[in-house]
Order: C-alpha cells, then sequence, then structure tokens
C-alpha cells in the first residue's frame, strides 16, 4: 500500500465530505449532545469547500495510490491567540481515517504531516478538540504526546 | 420501569427499509472500533438485504417503537452445544438504538423482552458480541448485570 499525504482539493470535495459525515455521526453513536442535522452532508459539503478554500484553514488528505481513493483526512485551522504565547496555534477540528486503513500508520502520519505545516506557518503549538466520551480520539492524542489544554462544559438552555 | 409510548414486538414485513437503516448504522458504529469490522463498499444495500432475511427467519429479531417510530433493534441467534449442561445460548448478535433516543430504557427493553421469548424456548443464558474496542457497549452490558464470558482473538492472515 502506498500512501501519499497532500493537500485536500476541489476534485476531492466528494470523499472528504463522505468522511466528515462519518464523523459527525460518530460523534452522535458516543455523546447524544451531538445529534446530527436533517441536511448534515449538505453541510459537511459547504464546510468542506469553505475549509479548502480558505487561507487560514489547512486540509490534509491521505491517498492510498494504489486505489486512487483516499483514506483519511485531516482539517486544522489557524487561530492567533492574542492573549497567550505563543500567540499561533493550529487547531485541529476533524479528524478520520477509514476504517480499513485503520492501525497502518495513517494517523500518525497525517498528524505529522500537521506539526510540519503548523511550524512552516508560525504556530507554536498544535491542539486538537474532540467530543469528551470519544476514547479513540483521546487515546491518540495521548500516545501522540498531547496534554490537555482546556475544558468546555455544556448545559441545555431551558425555558 | 419504561417510558411510555415504547412498544417492542416482532420484526415484520412493513419495518424493512427502517430495519435496514438500523443495520446499516449498527455496523458503521462498530467499524469504528476495529479495521476487521470495516465495511463492504456496498454494505449500505447488504444492510437492506439482511434486513430481509431477518424478518421472518430464524433468528430472534425484535423492533422497538417509540411514539409509532422504529428506533431500535435486537437480533438474538440460538447456538446449541450438546455437551454443555445449558445446551443452548442466546447471542446479541446486532443491538441498535438511535442515538436521539438513547438513555430511556429503549435497549435494556429490547433485551428483557428477548430474554422472556428465550425463556419460553429453553435459553438459560444470553450473551452478546461485539468489538472489543467498544467501550460503550462493554459499559452498557456491564452496567446490565452481563459478565466477560468469551474471548475471540484475531490477526491478518
Amino acid at each position: 500500500m502506498r500512501i501519499t499525504i497532500r493537500y485536500g482539493e476541489e476534485r476531492d470535495l466528494d470523499e472528504i465530505t463522505d468522511m466528515v459525515v462519518k464523523l459527525k455521526l460518530l460523534n452522535e453513536e458516543l455523546d447524544p449532545h451531538f445529534k446530527v442535522v436533517d441536511d448534515l452532508e449538505d453541510q459537511v459539503r459547504r464546510y468542506v469547500e469553505d475549509a479548502i478554500r480558505s487561507g487560514d484553514t489547512i486540509v490534509l488528505v491521505a491517498e492510498d495510490e494504489d486505489t486512487q481513493t483516499l483514506a483519511g483526512v485531516i482539517i486544522a485551522k489557524l487561530i492567533d491567540r492574542i492573549f497567550y504565547k505563543p500567540r499561533m496555534k493550529v487547531l485541529i477540528t476533524d479528524f478520520y481515517v477509514k476504517p480499513v486503513y485503520r492501525r497502518k500508520r495513517l494517523g500518525t502520519l497525517l498528524l505529522e504531516r500537521i506539526e510540519a505545516e503548523a511550524s512552516r506557518r508560525g504556530a507554536g503549538i498544535v491542539t486538537a478538540v474532540y467530543p469528551a466520551y470519544n476514547s479513540i480520539a483521546e487515546h491518540f492524542y495521548e500516545t501522540h504526546g498531547f496534554d490537555k489544554l482546556q475544558v468546555e462544559r455544556y448545559k441545555p438552555v431551558t425555558g | 420501569m419504561y417510558e411510555p409510548g415504547l412498544y417492542v414486538r416482532p420484526a415484520s414485513e412493513k419495518d424493512l427499509e427502517r430495519l435496514a437503516k438500523l443495520i446499516y448504522r449498527f455496523y458503521s458504529f462498530n467499524e469504528e472500533f476495529d479495521p476487521a469490522w470495516a465495511l463492504d463498499e456496498d454494505a449500505e444495500a447488504i444492510a437492506r438485504e439482511l434486513a430481509g432475511e431477518y424478518i421472518g427467519g430464524e433468528d430472534l429479531v425484535l423492533i422497538a417503537e417509540y411514539d409509532n417510530e422504529v428506533v431500535g433493534y435486537i437480533r438474538i441467534v440460538v447456538e446449541e452445544n450438546r455437551i454443555l449442561a445449558s445446551k443452548r445460548l442466546g447471542v446479541i448478535k446486532e443491538l441498535y438504538v438511535l442515538p436521539p433516543f438513547r438513555g430511556r430504557g429503549i435497549a435494556s427493553r429490547l433485551i428483557a423482552e428477548a430474554q422472556e421469548r428465550l425463556g419460553d424456548m429453553g435459553v438459560k443464558h444470553v450473551s452478546a458480541e461485539f468489538p472489543a474496542a467498544n467501550y460503550v457497549a462493554e459499559r452498557f452490558y456491564r452496567a446490565l448485570s452481563f459478565r466477560p464470558y468469551l474471548s475471540m482473538y484475531l490477526r491478518e492472515v
């Protein structure tokens, strides 16, 4: 299996959308607070389109050269932390490797490439956000040296 | 004990489309935990075929309706081993409730209803199969007093 890590392009839109949809559905499975919208696929497609075109968002894909299909995707934003040093960070918002490609270090390859991109764009740290009950993500980031940084709490608004 | 509006019954022909979607979501969820559970490219179509086979087939397949909407299902296969004193084991092969309907006791009601039917069939034990890394399922079954019973190991050929 030959894997290439490259930037996501317009021609990848369908495949990236499929993967991000699967990621959002997984989040819904793990926590009902992440109940997906009825037009999820349309929303994801627009989101991915914007991400590919945006100058401050990095979209990387892992491509299986043998099958000419995508095996994984990572989407990350460059953010200015105006109060803190280092000022610039890269925030990973979406990270998905197709199940059939798991346990082959594709996630590590994508992450290494994002770290290189972060360095190239002047970011001092890489962060990642994922649902609190996503133990798969928790384990992945912990084994790749990520520490906990901040907490987001949740309370439904009633009345 | 259970929420009003919840009704459990055997799957029938009218459930075909909904059952197919639930089967697909069950397997889509489980493929996230182990590449050996990765789905076939035609998984959605196959799920529809399976739904057709389940309805009226030999397995025990029950549907959960909530406010007249099909929101979950369970499929149990009865396995026989005559050298064991228990003889027959009910194995939960698939159990799924749509995420927005979780936390209402629907899955445990499906199991309870299935157990009643298994009891009538002379089955003394019920077990559940799921990927070893599926911590959601593990937590759920442990909460219902299921204990680890069988280990299965796998490696690539």
